[in-house]
């Protein structure tokens, strides 16, 4: 697989996914125990006939021993559904000083992640938004799944700009409550509007992991003399002094950077900036530990 | 505003080269694909304006710089505001043009004339069309072109100067000022007013106090480079001696010259290798002897004097010019011919007057008998000499009677033998009547009343004898020149007509008298002929200076022309026609020699017109103080231009630049890179004054004895910094207790043989203070006695100043014995006492008190040996007390650092090494 190969592989076996409640409350049926009374072959408990019980669910070997009706109740099985949202928009294509461009970094991180839910048993299905993208991978269950999502994010390439609020509604709408839903951006959009978003995937009790994948150029602001910035998204020009606005565009930066983690924690989502000059399987293992 | 150089003004449009960058620049701005310009935006939108408009405020600056710059080249000139509508009404300008000779030096290939000829027009050209310019020559005299001063445009006046040519005059710039001063008053119009005074700034312009010039006025003057010159000053004719030709006396002055023994000397262009100026100082001169000329006849000499062309040429060259004229002569009329013959006076007379080696006196004579007096044509002779009368008929007595009347001289010989019978016929014109002879009286003679002074020194009148002389009957207007001892007149002189008469009473006969026998002859001859024939002087100097017309006149007895004419040395030549037998020359302005032809006569004479050296102007050295505002000559146009228009800009111009240039750096580098740098400066600062990593020895100024040992701080530490490596600073610090210093000072030192006054409370507070920070007093009874005042009031003070403290003994294992040193014990001057006190406060040692002096102990003679015995202990105790006063700096520096003893074996080592016992 282009984005995951065997050293990649061999980094996510000791990373596991923790999702806590969130299995155990999904209605699909899967491996995860599930906080539903169900079917499956652990025994939950007896308790005394109500009117309304199949009666395939009597238990009549209690009935034989007590002359009174018994409902036989088995512990239910879940299985999750994560859904990993990328954006593909044309910033996500940027790079800087050689550095692995964002969108690599990115479609790495989507399948760990792809990867790891998989492993878990769970479905997993890819949603890449952009102007050049749109395409939807469903979500399924077999690790051969990984291999469809490969080839999906092989065949996207980030360009045009992104609406990622507007992503995020429609996906919010669109998929089942209670999924795990990755969002995988570089979340240079309006910080109100997007963290509205995320608070509409939220309130659908969806487990939300956000990835701010940046490049350390977009954080620190290298950049010295005349200089006409072209945006990848839209192909406008802004003409500055770069030396000039660096102190501004550093504060403006850290401020989105500080509304992101106290919104997204407050809203319990979690939240990870992936700066690309450090290894993806490290920004992927500080966001699974500050999960825990 | 106007600019001394306008021609820069050109390449202001330089100052925008910093813009044509900055948009070159941002043509070329490099661009970089980036993620998401909205971030851009919201920061562009948030920063300051100022920020924002940074590289365009640097661009502004940054032109403004250069702009000004290019400003500040251009000589930028405000023009005056004094006086109502100055700037509106134009300046007045009036150029004074220095005509003088000196102004003929040459600089750099060009005399000052003509620097001052170009500085001039050229600042003319820069004058504006509501300028008005004036000019005035001067030399001797202020001269107005036109007769009169008039204000013209600057072209006109341009042209007249350029027309002007220098002259030979002299200068007086106190008339030359006090001419333009009158003018500029007449008219000012409200008009700004300016003098130029195109001069050459000699010490010679003023002879006197310069003038006080009216101060509304601007005055600007020109000053030069000292220049060397060296010029003769005169060249006067001497007498020769006998044979040989007059001489010439040569002086010449140097000026700034160096002390050369010789300058070289030309005549007519020919090096005059044996007339060398010779002198130690500034005056040199030399002889010249010019040729020979016959004595009897009259002579002239003329040339020119030249030495080696300096930066002054014109005062180089002399010319001079002299005749002699021919000696008078005289014509001795005699009777018979046996008047040449012994003892007559014939004999004695013609050697004496015109013998083979001619004239032995001022005089030549003819000899000639009575008869053939017709033929003599008397007015040749300026005197005749009737020596012997006989045979003198009425006919001659008649026609000498006319010469003497038309201006001749005759000396009549009445010898007391004579016959009275001629003579007669001359009596009634002579200046003395003649009576009979008388037998002379012994005495000789002596001179009479009206004997010219002199005549007889030398010579002994006493011892002529007359033998016999005839009675003189002097007239009322005749002198007595001699007369015989008894007072009787002897040689009577007078006048007749336009001629002069004398008449000797005695003879000329050698038999008779022994006057023509005794040397006093000649002087009588001389006295005698004198009176009759006045001698012509013996040079007659034809030397004028420039200005000075050439005149002559001609005498009644000379034969005058219709006119002469004159050839002067520039070649020119002018017919001048007489006047009452006279004539003027009076174009004289140009030195060099002047011919005056006498076609008729065919004579001619020659006058050497010099340069007027009396007016010093040879002398270049620059007047050192001059009223106006003197202004380096080399200065170009523009300049004077700004001095006679206004101030200078220039001066603002630059500091704006720098302001400027301060704040684009402030604005390129950022206020932390410049609060950085200032950091930077102030730390860089030197400490103030100790501390740091020096020691300083402190002591402490209170009472009158806190000084006994002066000399001993140096000694202590230099022997500090030679054991140790403590840096030590040489000069030690006095203070009082109430000094900020005490608290930069680890150990203070308070010595003293009397008590000290008590503290005051706030020096107590501050040396309770100074404990309480960690500071060590040193503590030094150097009285040397058992009981002393000091001690008493060191017991009562330090108490209150460390309240429940107290003295108690060091112990021999204290740190203080073993800081640097291992000791046993203290040491000092004395052993007054066997063991060191000190102070405990706040668990540490603030106070250590001797008793033995221990300065004492280092104490030295002027001859560098101790001043002090130290007893008991002799030079072992001494060497114990400067270790322990290096132990107690030490510890001062370490307090208990060294309480162990792993320094033991490194302080033994050191001081073997240092042959330390």
């Amino acid at each position: 697989m282009r984005f995951l190969d065997a050293v990649a592989l061999a980094k996510l076996k000791s990373l596991s996914l923790r999702l806590g409640r969130l299995a155990s409350e999904s209605h699909a049926q899967g491996r995860h125990r599930s906080v539903f009374k169900g079917y499956s072959r652990d025994f939950a408990q007896h308790r005394a006939y109500a009117p309304g019980d199949e009666p395939r669910t009597l238990d009549w070997k209690v009935y034989a021993r007590t002359d009174r009706f018994y409902v036989k109740e088995f512990m239910s099985e879940s299985a999750l559904s994560g859904h990993v949202l990328l954006d593909a928009s044309g910033s996500m294509g940027f790079s800087a000083q050689g550095r692995t461009p964002k969108w690599d970094y990115a479609c790495r991180l989507a399948m760990a992640l792809g990867y790891l839910i998989l492993s878990r048993g769970d479905a997993a299905g890819l949603l890449a938004f952009g102007a050049g993208a749109g395409r939807e991978v469903p979500a399924k269950k077999s690790l051969a799944h990984l291999s469809a999502l490969d080839d999906a994010l092989a065949e996207i390439s980030p360009r045009g700009q992104a609406d990622l609020p507007r992503a995020l509604d429609e996906t919010a709408l669109r998929l089942r409550r209670r999924s795990l839903i990755v969002v995988i951006s570089d979340l240079l959009g309006p910080p109100d509007q997007i963290i509205a978003a995320m608070r509409g995937l939220r309130a659908r009790k969806n487990r939300v992991l956000v990835l701010q994948v940046i490049d350390p150029a977009e954080r620190d602001f290298p950049f010295d003399g005349p200089t006409e910035f072209e945006s990848l998204e839209t192909g406008e020009r802004f003409f500055c002094e770069a030396s000039v606005l660096r102190q501004t565009y550093r504060e403006e930066f850290a401020r989105d950077f500080s509304l992101y983690e106290a919104s997204f924690a407050a809203m319990g989502a979690a939240y990870a900036p992936c700066p690309t000059d450090i290894p993806w399987d490290a920004a992927l293992k500080h966001l699974l530990v500050s999960m825990r | 505003m106007i600019f001394g150089a306008p021609a820069l003004l050109w390449v202001l449009p330089l100052s925008a080269v910093p813009l044509a960058f900055h948009l070159i620049f941002r043509r070329r701005a490099k661009r970089l694909p980036f993620s998401n310009t909205l971030l851009l935006r919201r920061a562009y939108s948030r920063t300051k304006p100022l920020s924002r408009l940074r590289q365009w405020i640097l661009v502004l600056l940054r032109c403004l710089v250069l702009l000004l710059l290019i400003l500040a080249c251009a000589k930028p000139i405000l023009e005056s505001s004094g006086g109502a509508g100055a700037g509106s009404r134009g300046t007045d300008v009036l150029f004074l043009l220095d005509r003088s000779y000196s102004m003929r030096c040459r600089q750099g290939g060009k005399t000052r004339f003509e620097q001052a000829q170009v500085l001039a027009q050229n600042i003319l050209a820069r004058l504006s069309g509501s300028d008005r310019a004036a000019v005035e020559f001067f030399a001797a005299k202020p001269e107005f072109p036109g007769g009169r001063p008039a204000w013209m445009s600057p072209a006109k006046a341009a042209a007249l100067i350029a027309a002007a040519k220098p002259g030979y005059g002299t200068t007086d710039d106190a008339a030359a000022l006090s001419a333009a001063q009158d003018f500029l008053d007449k008219d000012s119009g409200g008009r700004r007013r300016a003098t130029l005074i195109l001069s050459d700034n000699t010490r010679s312009g003023f002879k006197g106090a310069p003038p006080q010039l009216e101060p509304t006025i601007l005055w600007l003057g020109l000053s030069w480079p000292a220049a060397q010159n060296l010029a003769i000053d005169s060249a006067s004719p001497e007498p020769g001696l006998a044979g040989a030709g007059p001489s010439l006396r040569i002086f010449a002055s140097g000026f700034k010259t160096e002390n050369r023994d010789a300058v070289e000397v030309y005549l007519d262009s020919q090096r005059l290798p044996d007339a060398a100026l010779r002198g130690g100082g500034a005056i040199r001169q030399a002889r010249e002897i010019l040729p020979a000329a016959p004595a009897n006849e009259s002579a002239a000499w003329w040339g020119k004097l030249a030495l080696r062309p300096d930066a002054l040429e014109a005062d180089d060259e002399y010319f001079y010019s002299f005749r002699r004229p021919a000696r008078p002569r005289v014509l001795c009329l005699y009777g018979t011919g046996d008047f040449f013959a012994v003892p007559e006076p014939g004999y004695f007379l013609r050697p004496l007057l015109g013998g083979p080696q001619g004239s032995l006196l001022p005089f030549d004579a003819d000899f000639l008998g009575l008869d053939r007096i017709s033929e003599a044509g008397l007015s040749r002779y300026a005197a005749v000499v009737l020596a012997d009368a006989r045979g003198l008929s009425a006919q001659e007595a008649a026609r000498l009677k006319d010469y003497v009347a038309g201006g001749g001289g005759l000396l009549v010989v009445s010898g007391a033998a004579a016959d009275p019978e001629p003579l007669a016929r001359l009596l009634p014109w002579l200046s003395s009547g003649v009576g009979p002879a008388v037998p002379a009286e012994q005495g000789g003679i002596k001179p009479g009343p009206g004997s010219p002074k002199g005549a007889w020194d030398g010579f002994d009148l006493g011892q002529v004898s007359l033998g016999s002389y005839s009675l003189l009957q002097p007239k009322p207007d005749a002198r007595i020149v001699l007369q015989s001892a008894s007072g009787y007149p002897l040689l009577v002189a007078g006048s007749f007509g336009k001629g002069r008469t004398e008449v000797w009473a005695g003879s000329l006969n050698a038999a008779r008298s022994n006057l023509v026998i005794r040397p006093v002859f000649a002087a009588w001859a001389q006295t005698a002929l004198g009176e009759v024939a006045p001698p012509a002087p013996s040079e007659e100097n034809l030397s004028l200076v420039v200005g000075q017309p050439i005149a002559r006149r001609w005498s009644e007895t000379e034969a005058a022309p219709a006119s002469v004419r004159v050839l002067s040395p520039d070649g020119r030549s002018a017919t001048v026609w007489l006047k009452n037998r006279a004539f003027d020359f009076t174009d004289t302005d140009t030195p060099g020699l002047y011919t005056v032809s006498d076609k008729t006569a065919g004579q001619s004479w020659v006058y050497a017109v010099n340069l007027d050296r009396s007016g010093g102007e040879s002398d270049l050295s620059q007047l050192p103080s001059p009223p106006w505002k003197a202004v380096p000559a080399r200065e170009n146009a523009s300049y004077f231009t700004l001095l006679l228009h206004g101030r200078s800009a220039r001066d603002w111009i630059l500091i704006a630049t720098v302001l400027l240039m301060a704040a684009e750096m402030l604005m390129a580098l950022g206020p932390r890179v410049l609060t950085a740098a200032l950091l930077l400066f102030v730390l860089a600062r030197p400490a103030p004054a100790q501390q740091g990593d020096r020691f300083v020895w402190t002591q402490i100024k209170l009472g009158g004895t806190w000084d006994p040992y002066p000399e001993v701080p140096p000694q202590i530490l230099a022997y500090v910094s030679r054991l140790t490596s403590i840096l030590v600073e040489p000069e030690r610090r006095v203070i009082g207790l109430d000094d900020p210093a005490l608290f930069s000072s680890p150990l203070i030192v308070l010595a003293g043989g009397d008590a000290p006054p008590p503290l005051t409370e706030p020096e107590r507070k501050n040396l309770r203070d100074y404990f309480d920070g960690g500071g060590l007093l040193w503590l030094e009874d150097v009285s040397g006695a058992r009981t002393s005042s000091f001690d008493d009031w060191a017991r009562k003070t330090l108490p209150q100043v460390l309240p429940g403290a107290s003295f108690q003994d060091v112990a021999p294992d204290d740190v203080i014995y073993k800081s640097f040193f291992l000791l046993r014990g203290p040491a000092g001057r004395v052993m007054t006492r066997g063991t060191l006190e000190k102070i405990v406060w706040g668990g540490r040692t603030a106070v250590i008190y001797s008793r033995n002096d221990i300065l004492g102990a280092w104490a030295l003679d002027p001859l560098g040996k101790p001043l002090y015995p130290c007893l008991p202990g002799g030079e072992i105790q001494r060497e114990m007390a400067k270790r322990l006063t290096l132990n107690l700096v030490m510890f001062s520096l370490t307090g208990t650092y060294k309480d162990d003893a792993v320094h033991q074996p490194y302080i033994l080592m050191k001081m073997r090494e240092d042959g330390i016992p």
